[in-house]
């Protein structure tokens, strides 16, 4: 139980009982201090946030400008593709984005030996002039920070395990309550989590960044999408992806590019 | 230590002894504790800010406590006046 939780039910229930019993015997100094930790029960119980602290806060906020330059560079360069996570492998290597300039069957399956490239501006074929950006997955500190504290690398994790090591990784790393990951066809794959931590960043990135956040996904997305992807080895790409501000969860459909 | 809970331990100090100072100085009417409790409440504020993700929940507290305090010195000022 939440310490705020406890500390606030044990002080309204001492004020309550003191008040109570101040108010038979009718001594004013009991009553008032019963009056006091009954004020402050409520106030134990009510002030704390739930969600991160203003340093948490601060530290997400701070990836934003970064996922805005982004935003920028899709606009700009009229990108309006899904971004394409090229499937990799080895712990704490994290997938790359690769967002094409249109859909073509090469494009829409690059490389994998893209995943070592340090290049952003793609030409995938000299003579088509058919490309890109290759972008590194918001999600990837924290795909490498699950990785991390799961020890093990999600390219060697079976495909029917992948729900219950997302869903401990991310309750470890207190990120989310709950994923629900359920393969629907073939060819998609849903997943809706509620998130715990993110939260608010996810809700600020759909409104400032919503290129990014469509396209690629926000930083928990990208890192679900990036563990799909290493997990069964296939291109993945979003096809739908959403977030509710109020109870901060996350609908998303991710497509197997084939 | 999250502002909170420094806020939370200030406002309890605050009251606690306040509550000991008023009963050892002879006090017994109640509303004279309660309205010193809101004010005690907006005293802690301002010695241990509370963080802007808190402050929409403050106001509210504050309201309430205003609204408190200002009942309290107005029924006491009714009696002063009959």
């Amino acid at each position: 139980m939440d310490r705020h939780l406890s500390l606030g039910i044990f002080l309204l229930v001492f004020g309550g009982i003191t008040t109570t019993v101040s108010l038979f015997i009718g001594v004013t100094p009991t009553l008032a201090l019963g009056l006091a930790t009954l004020l402050i029960g409520i106030m134990t119980l009510y002030l704390p946030e739930p969600t991160e602290s203003l340093a948490e806060r601060l530290a997400s906020d701070s990836s934003v400008p970064a996922l805005l330059n982004i935003e920028n560079l899709l606009d700009d360069l009229s990108l309006n593709e899904k971004g394409v996570y090229i499937p990799a492998a080895g712990l704490e290597v994290c997938p790359k984005v690769f967002v094409p300039l249109s859909q073509t069957r090469l494009s829409r399956r690059p490389p994998r030996d893209l995943n070592n490239s340090r290049r952003v501006f793609i030409t995938l074929d000299e003579k088509t002039r058919e490309g890109g950006i290759l972008l590194e997955a918001p999600g990837r500190n924290l795909l490498s920070e699950l990785e991390l504290y799961l020890r093990l690398d999600f390219a060697k994790v079976d495909v029917n395990d992948l729900h219950e090591k997302l869903e401990s990784g991310l309750k470890l790393l207190e990120v989310s309550k709950s994923i629900a990951l359920e393969r629907q066809t073939d060819q998609t794959l849903t997943f809706q989590t509620e998130l715990t931590a993110f939260g608010n960043l996810e809700v600020k990135l759909s409104n400032l960044t919503p290129h990014v956040f469509d396209q690629i996904g926000g930083p928990v997305s990208s890192a679900i999408a990036a563990a799909v992807s290493k997990s069964t080895g296939e291109y993945v790409a979003f096809r739908q992806v959403s977030i509710n501000p109020t109870d901060k969860k996350i609908t998303a459909t991710i497509e197997f590019v084939r | 230590m999250r502002t909170i809970d420094s806020f939370l331990i200030t406002y309890a100090a605050l009251a606690f002894t306040s509550v000991i100072t008023l009963s050892l100085t002879g006090v017994e009417t109640l509303d004279v504790y309660i309205a010193l409790f809101a004010i005690l409440f907006f005293v802690a504020a301002e010695l241990t800010p509370l963080s802007p993700m808190g402050s929409r929940k403050k106001v509210i507290l504050e309201t309430a406590l205003v609204a408190i305090f200002v009942v309290t010195v107005a029924e006491r000022v009714v009696q002063v006046l009959r």
